[in-house]
């Protein structure tokens, strides 16, 4: 699994974007992929950082 | 005060139906039970217990969410199938009102000792905690029932698994005879070591086993008794008989858990109701019928552009209802159905959801997209999902 920072046009982050299928991932506690992902992130894996501002 | 003792109340013409009273005190009324606690409406607990629901599509060869709502197939290691929904067109259950029922079909057979399958809705919290199951009583029950088949006899189990603090399993059994609709029902306990939290997390899970392999279970597991949960001792070891069966099947409808003591007649909804209580953990923009990833404008999220930029805003997606949580958002092109791109004409460009809330959500193609011509039609379908 590999993951990817987004940035809207204004530099503001609040998704995650889940490379597998291009799923949008709000960061929201009880969301379970998010979850998901915090764990990925304590098993020390970094995502890609953010393409240029949409 | 004055108690009148007696185990039935008929007409004095008749010995059909009336009032009948079991040796614990439950009343049935023409054979129909009623409930023991708990309210007469809204009793069940699980959400498209009759299998009338499949948002995602009705049949996948994966596992996990990907037909019936709320429900699925977690199966794995060597053990190959299809999942998926079926319609129902005779026996008892199509005569209690049931038209569908989900099934796992075997294509390869698994494993004595690693393979798995299981069939399981995750319940939310604040749902059980606000029942009125006082779950940490002894004295307080909930019951499960469903109708059950399978093309191998065998004994199978279940389980009614709790998530919060120290995870509890309560384990059941039921026997079942070849190709033989049974209806199975079960009375558990609360227990003062099950946790429920009052809150939109997953409170509890209703399991079904077709099979889990020795490496998932332990014989040492008691049946009818809380335990706290362990991925290696879920229940006891199982008969091999349906997962060395290539073409076994094993069919569910019916699933209701609801508080008190007796399994009461199952709580048919309509269609409707059970599609909104399945979209505050899925929804899609397609119509029911069409599996998402369908090249389809059908049902889209729509809009034009404005100026031309490479960028275009789809619009907001509003939710049918509002969701269990702010969900993860799929993207499909309504020209090609590709996963992840939005239409701006016929030209498929890179799609973004953001400002994703439990109401709704901002949808548009990103910067890095192609140009989009001024007044091009933009156009997108989608899918959110707050599961469990």
């Amino acid at each position: 699994m590999t993951y990817q920072l987004f940035q809207d046009r204004f530099g503001e982050s609040n998704i995650v974007i889940r490379l597998s299928d291009n799923a949008f991932i709000p960061h929201s506690p009880g969301n379970t992929d998010y979850q998901d992902y915090l764990a990925w992130l304590a098993e020390g894996n970094e995502p890609l950082p953010a393409d240029d501002p949409s | 005060m004055s108690t009148i003792r007696v185990n039935a109340i008929q007409n004095t013409n008749t010995t059909d139906g009336g009032i009948a009273i079991d040796g614990s005190g439950h009343v049935s009324i023409e054979g129909q039970t009623l409930p023991s606690a708990g309210p007469l409406s809204n009793r069940n607990l699980i959400i498209n217990g009759a299998m009338q629901v499949a948002q995602r599509g009705t049949s996948s060869t994966s596992s996990d969410l990907r037909t019936v709502d709320r429900f699925y197939y977690n199966f794995g290691n060597t053990l190959a199938g299809t999942q998926s929904q079926q319609t129902l067109s005779s026996g008892t259950p199509y005569n209690e009102g049931f038209r569908n029922f989900y099934r796992f079909a075997i294509s390869t057979v698994g494993s004595a000792t690693s393979t798995y399958c299981q069939l399981i809705q995750g319940i939310e919290a604040q749902n059980i905690a606000t029942s009125g199951w006082q779950y940490a009583s002894a004295d307080s029950d909930v019951t499960v029932s469903f109708w059950v088949r399978s093309s191998v006899a065998q004994t199978f189990y279940g389980a009614l698994k709790t998530d919060d603090g120290t995870a509890q399993n309560y384990v059941f059994s039921f026997a079942l005879s070849a190709d033989t609709w049974t209806k199975v029902t079960k009375t558990i306990p609360g227990n003062s070591n099950v946790t429920i939290n009052n809150d939109n997390g997953r409170g509890a899970e209703l399991v079904i086993y077709p099979f889990m392999g020795t490496n998932y279970t332990d014989s040492g597991v008691n049946v009818d008794a809380w335990q706290a949960y362990s991925g290696g001792t879920r229940a006891p070891d199982m008969a091999t008989d349906w997962v060395l069966t290539n073409g076994a099947t094993f069919d569910v409808t019916g699933v209701q858990l609801e508080v008190g003591s007796v399994a009461t007649p199952f709580e048919h909804r309509n269609y409707g109701d059970e599609l909104a209580r399945c979209q505050r953990y899925y929804a899609k923009t397609y119509d029911q019928g069409t599996v998402p990833g369908t090249s389809t404008r059908n049902g889209c999220i729509a809009s034009t552009a404005e100026t031309t930029h490479a960028y275009a805003s789809a619009g907001t997606w509003q939710f049918p209802v509002t969701m269990r949580e702010a969900p993860t958002i799929l993207l499909y092109s309504t020209e090609t159905g590709t996963l992840g791109q939005i239409a701006a004409d016929g030209t498929d460009g890179a799609g973004v959801a953001d400002n994703i809330s439990d109401r709704n959500a901002f949808i548009h193609r990103n910067n890095s997209s192609s140009g989009v011509i001024q007044n091009a039609y933009i156009r997108v379908q989608a899918t959110a999902s707050a599961e469990l």
